[in-house]
């Protein structure tokens, strides 16, 4: 093939190469806006929207919803006697009171969730107002920038430590929180059956949500969880 | 206070998962049938997906046909888990976008759910068409202590469905703290 030739070949590859990777961003650009919207259906995807989820684009409003939506249903009809979670109080502590905590504790965190949570690291038991240190803590903000929930996750090899803080914790929430319920005994014997035994405590306030989970991972690792979650209008 | 902001890791949840509702939403009721008939097949789905990547360590302490006795009840754990992950502090972040897609979304995820769920105990053969887990993972830096966490929710579900407590550390145990199946998804 003579080099004129080649020249113009390979400029035409190019040509279309460009003109077809143009016409897929197009396509598919049009696809996201309001009025491509349907052709978004004719993709396998559930709902019949964008495969990646970019479509679906959620202010802090929505998510505020969606969230209230979900946790209706475990909404109970006893108001909680307390808001205090850990060294928090839903509903009222903002993040600066919870960037002052972190700086007075000298407690890492970093943001999350696109800017709707905290998600903090190794803290103390003292700055958690508890007994049980975490190896994560996350804080979860509503639109307006309170606190919505908290959640602290701590592992540990020793059974008798998550039990004993699990029969601990468990009565004291009872008197904290509202009647709950059980689930497994909060006993180092329990723990041990098997992997994931696990003892659990719940707590559906009218307007609180907390749970106390403490369970048998396997291979000699305990998981004990502890979350509060404001109960808002769905 | 750092302000950094980054990928949540917590998003395995949903990556986990959801990747599996764009494979299959196909009538888990018959997933549940199938549940009961091909329980010693292995479940590798055509596309490479090995779902059953614990359950050669299953059996060894498990004295029940778990395909024969929970087989039919595998859409409604599915469903089940589906829904306390969103309502979870740890994973309704990861939901609220399928949430939002509305109650067809979420049927179909936990569809997909269901069939993923029967593959990987061997109750099927290629319900699940999903992608790897590896691949749903790739990135993502999912940590141990979420993996943890999931299989927290998943225990409440079972217990709550009325799975004896022998039949979770010895039949579906094996399976879901296998370190084999937990490096699928933890640290991709």
């Amino acid at each position: 093939m003579a080099k004129g030739e080649k020249r113009r070949w390979r400029g035409r590859i190019l040509r279309w190469g460009a003109g077809a990777c143009l016409a897929f961003v197009g396509v598919v650009g049009f696809a996201h806006t309001e009025g491509g919207r349907a052709l978004l259906g004719y993709l396998p995807s559930p709902g019949g929207g964008c495969p990646r989820g970019y479509d679906v684009a959620l202010s802090n409003a929505q998510r505020d919803r969606i969230d209230a939506g979900a946790l209706a249903k475990l909404r109970g009809t006893t108001p909680v006697r307390s808001k205090r979670a850990f060294a928090f109080t839903l509903g009222e502590t903002d993040r600066d009171a919870v960037a002052r905590w972190s700086q007075a504790g000298g407690v890492a965190c970093e943001t999350v969730e696109a800017g709707r949570a905290l998600r903090c690291r190794d803290i103390p038991a003292i700055a958690l107002e508890r007994s049980l240190a975490a190896e994560s803590l996350l804080l979860r903000f509503d639109a307006e920038g309170r606190l919505a929930g908290v959640d602290a996750s701590q592992r540990g090899r020793d059974p008798a430590v998550a039990a004993t803080y699990l029969h601990a914790r468990g009565e004291a929430l009872d008197h904290a929180l509202c009647s709950g319920s059980r689930r497994g005994e909060a006993t180092a014997a329990a723990l041990t059956r098997g992997p994931l035994s696990q003892a659990h405590a719940e707590y559906r306030c009218a307007d609180v949500r907390a749970q106390l989970t403490a369970t048998n991972n396997g291979h000699g690792e305990y998981l004990v969880r502890e979350s509060y979650q404001a109960i808002g209008d769905a | 206070m750092p302000t950094k902001i980054r990928v949540p890791a917590s998003l395995f949840l949903i990556t986990c998962l959801l990747p599996l509702a764009c494979g299959d939403s196909g009538d888990t009721t018959d997933a549940s049938t199938d549940a009961t008939t091909d329980a010693t097949t292995d479940a590798s789905t055509t596309d490479g997906t090995d779902t059953t990547a614990g359950s050669e360590s299953e059996g060894d302490a498990c004295m029940v046909d778990i395909c024969m006795l929970y087989g039919a009840a595998v859409p409604m754990v599915a469903s089940e888990i589906t829904d306390r992950a969103a309502n979870d502090m740890q994973f309704m972040d990861d939901f609220a976008p399928l949430v939002a897609e509305g109650q067809a979304a979420v049927d179909a995820f936990k569809a997909s759910l269901a069939n993923f769920i029967s593959d990987a105990y061997g109750c099927s053969t290629d319900l699940y068409t999903g992608p790897t887990m590896q691949e749903a993972h790739a990135g993502l830096g999912i940590t141990q202590m979420e993996y943890d966490a999931f299989l927290g929710l998943i225990v409440g579900v079972l217990t709550d469905a009325g799975v004896p407590q022998d039949h979770i550390n010895d039949c579906f145990a094996p399976t879901l703290t296998n370190p084999d199946f937990a490096a699928t998804i933890i640290g991709q």
